[in-house]
């Protein structure tokens, strides 16, 4: 399996488990949506992230690393707001607790 | 209307003379970066690259560290730069940074040259760098990555020797790599670089799409 294909199912896996943990009910849409918000920012972050730094660089965390998930808190929080219907403030701590893991994962794989 | 279509022509014979001072015919521009991979065991000796352009037009040199084992960029449109060993007691550091951060392009570059010139009884020089900025375009890669390895280290001799080159595409996959000794490897190269990008274009237009459905039944069983 590619390497990217992998990188995005531990993405899902790691998002889906912390919504699990957040709303603890309907497991299943849960885990469709993950998938679905994941299709839609991972494909698009990794391309920006590799396209801005480039693979030469050697450090996982700079200032591409800081504007992309930025950019992907922010819609992965509307994601989170029509896809399970939540209200902001919800929206907003369910995307930064998601993409917090996965950040955190990144560093650590 | 004839005033335009001069203006015009002028406008695309400029361009078409700068494209070329910055691209040769029939290349692309690929990246370049090294490292060297057990610099760590050899602690009691500095490993310089000079002279390192960090220019594309007209030539601004400095001279480089390798402080560790991490991938160092460098762009060498003037040629490739050469490795310098010198014992860390036989060099002055704060002596060469204040030369690198010399504002004056003419004045540093002299300033290295001297340097360079007044330590050569005490460095040892290796060309083991062979730097490439310009490909075919045709080529399918964006990255070229060296792996140099130190063979021997000491007061009089360097030995450096390339033990891997990894030619990538600008997502970081590997579409080839070669070894010193066996050349191509098969088992380095990543199979998926071929589809990847692809991947990442259809996948996010896909979920939108599905997102959007969700929204809109939703909205019709509403009504």
């Amino acid at each position: 399996m590619s390497f990217y294909l992998t990188v995005l199912f531990i993405t899902i896996a790691v998002e889906y488990v912390v919504y699990v943990l957040f709303f603890r009910k309907d497991f299943l849409s849960l885990f469709f949506y993950a998938i679905l918000i994941n299709l839609f920012t991972h494909p698009l972050a990794y391309y920006f992230y590799n396209y801005l730094s480039g693979p030469l660089n050697s450090s996982a965390f700079n200032i591409y690393f800081l504007i992309v998930e930025l950019v992907v808190f922010l819609t992965e929080t509307v994601l989170i707001m029509i896809l399970f219907r939540i209200d902001l403030k919800k929206a907003v701590l369910l995307s930064f607790l998601s993409n917090f893991a996965t950040a955190l994962l990144s560093f650590a794989v | 209307m004839k005033k335009i279509v001069l203006l015009l022509i002028i406008l695309l014979a400029a361009y078409g003379s700068a494209s070329a001072d910055l691209l040769p015919d029939g290349k692309k521009k690929v990246s370049y970066n090294f490292r060297i991979e057990n610099i760590d065991s050899y602690p009691d000796y500095s490993f310089l690259v000079y002279p390192v352009n960090v220019s594309n037009g007209i030539p601004v040199l400095h001279s480089y560290f390798v402080k560790d084992s991490s991938w160092i960029d460098i762009f060498c449109k003037f040629g490739s730069p050469a490795l310098y060993i010198i014992k860390n007691s036989d060099l002055n550091k704060s002596a060469l940074d204040s030369i690198n951060s010399i504002g004056d392009n003419n004045t540093r570059a002299n300033a290295l040259r001297e340097f360079f010139d007044s330590k050569k009884s005490l460095m040892t020089r290796s060309a083991s760098i062979n730097c490439t900025s310009y490909v075919e375009r045709d080529a399918k890669y964006d990255v070229i990555q060296d792996e140099l390895k130190i063979e021997k280290a000491s007061g009089d001799s360097l030995v450096i020797n390339n033990s891997k080159t990894f030619y990538k595409d600008k997502y970081g996959n590997i579409l080839e790599a070669k070894d010193s000794k066996s050349g191509v490897r098969d088992d380095v190269v990543t199979p998926a670089a071929s589809y990847t990008g692809y991947l990442l274009i259809i996948l996010p237009v896909l979920a939108l799409v599905l997102i959007v459905s969700i929204v809109l039944i939703r909205k019709m069983k509403k009504h």
